[in-house]
């Protein structure tokens, strides 16, 4: 099939109308095109039969609606944010692009704030980033605007998947799919997957804030105190990611029977969910019953994350 | 008086075991109190109850020390009378279990160092100790008289009775 060249509305109208001289369509319109001549409409139509058939009483062309682009409106945006021109927007957006944006908030202090930059979790983590599970990007918006973020999955090194509302830096992705791959491996339901893995954003922001200044004596991914630690009889290193994660697996299970018979006693009230139940014994102590202390916070936070353990597909039977 | 307290506490501060520990409330010297070494059970791992004596009512008021997890505060769980013959630990899970509800605790060493961990059977008596809200609780909840929030500090340190059972 030959070559042929976009028709611009102008040069359509001025087909259609016998009084103006037609011209041919400005090729620098169409810089990927090798140059050559004008190609007749005759030409044009008899490969490619399309019924043009003008309005008869047409005598000027309609108004033009100049809509903008998805990619004037990256331009518009990116030019407003002052971070890059129109000129360095690749046609294709790459994962780097995908990435998540945004200005500097207090998000960043409580470790929910934009990935490292130049950090390429594909090579640096036991897990990797996968678009094609969905990926809506939190742009910079201007004032005033805001996209509706959706989550983003990432796979895990054990062949999990789970995903987030938020970009996560390499060692929040390396603690999630630590995490996510230590539950489904020891046979822990996910629910119980899911609860660990909310305290340890809500605890260490997924191993970001594991020191505690304020505090020397609780940290790790889930800030225990040697107190804690010791009373709950965990063996193993304190300080160590590893050993904690299993530890934090251990009082969850434990929690869960406590919670089950305590649900059952009435020693706690109806409206206690086992994730409130667990936050509050670990983040309280194990014996407060103090439910609702810290639910807003923990809501907060943990509803910005968003992580969400992707269901295991069922094997199928043959 | 002041001195010879003084000197009792630097000779008892880091010696004197939780159970063997007697305080007093700074500047109400009718307030008292001591840890009894007690069977709290496995979800009360410290194995000691505080007595808190009001000499001029003649009242005693029990609490049980437990760890505040990563909050890494710690408190004191209200409970009945633990040298009755009934008693039995409270269910972790039931607030209504606690007569008078939790204190928030405080203990520090003689330098005012604070202690990361609950008085527990066995270890070393803190100094000094802050209830924080016990005033509020002991004057709105049973009508003591209010208590002015202060210190109870280490005054002596005798082998005291246990009340296992």
């Amino acid at each position: 099939m030959p070559p042929y060249y976009k028709l611009s509305p102008a040069f359509i109208a001025a087909l259609l109308d016998p009084k103006k001289k037609a011209s041919p369509p400005d090729p620098s319109s169409a810089p990927d095109l090798p140059e050559r001549d004008f190609t007749p409409l005759e030409e044009i139509l008899g490969e490619r039969p399309a019924p043009v058939s003008p309005p008869p009483s047409a005598t000027r062309p309609e108004p033009q609606l100049n809509l903008p682009t998805i990619g004037d409106v990256w331009d518009r945006m990116q030019a407003q944010r002052g971070s890059i021109s129109g000129a360095t927007r690749a046609a294709t957006p790459s994962t780097q692009d995908l990435l998540p944006r945004r200005p500097a908030s207090s998000w960043d202090a409580i470790g929910l704030g934009e990935a490292t930059p130049n950090a390429d979790p594909n090579k640096t983590l036991g897990a990797t980033r996968d678009d094609s599970f969905g990926t809506s990007p939190h742009f910079g918006m201007p004032d005033g605007l805001q996209f509706i973020k959706g989550p983003t999955t990432y796979s895990t090194a054990g062949g999990h998947q789970f995903s987030t509302l938020e970009a996560l830096k390499p060692v929040q992705l390396s603690t999630a799919s630590s995490i996510v791959d230590y539950g489904r491996a020891h046979g822990f339901p996910d629910n119980v997957t899911q609860v660990v893995l909310n305290q340890a954003a809500y605890e260490s922001s997924l191993g970001r804030l594991t020191s505690n200044s304020g505090n020397s004596s609780v940290t790790g991914l889930f800030q225990y105190d040697q107190p804690t630690w010791n009373q709950r009889g965990h063996s193993g290193v304190r300080t160590s990611d590893a050993d904690q994660i299993a530890a934090m697996f251990r009082d969850v299970g434990g929690f869960s029977t406590r919670y089950a018979t305590g649900l059952a006693n009435g020693a706690i009230p109806k409206g206690v969910t086992f994730e409130q139940y667990v936050e509050t014994k670990h983040h309280a102590g194990s014996n407060s019953t103090s439910w609702d202390l810290y639910k807003k916070d923990y809501d907060r936070k943990i509803g910005r994350f968003g992580l969400r353990l992707v269901p295991k597909k069922p094997r199928k039977v043959i | 008086m002041l001195v010879a307290t003084l000197l009792t506490m630097s000779t008892v501060g880091v010696a004197c075991n939780v159970e063997d520990a007697h305080y007093r409330l700074r500047g109400v010297p009718y307030v008292t109190a001591q840890f009894r070494v007690t069977n709290t059970g496995p979800d009360w791992p410290a194995g000691v109850a505080l007595e808190l004596k009001m000499q001029r009512s003649g009242r005693s008021y029990w609490f049980i020390p437990w760890e505040g997890g990563t909050s890494d505060l710690r408190h004191m769980a209200s409970v009945k009378d633990v040298s009755a013959s009934n008693w039995r630990p409270p269910d972790p899970d039931r607030a209504e279990d606690r007569p008078l509800g939790d204190l928030d605790y405080v203990g520090t060493d003689t330098h005012y160092n604070v202690i990361g961990r609950v008085p527990h059977r066995g270890g070393a008596a803190p100094a000094h100790m802050l209830l924080l809200n016990l005033g509020d609780v002991l004057k709105h909840r049973v009508g003591e008289q209010l208590l002015p929030q202060q210190f109870f500090d280490l005054v002596s340190c005798i082998k005291a009775n246990d009340h296992r059972r």
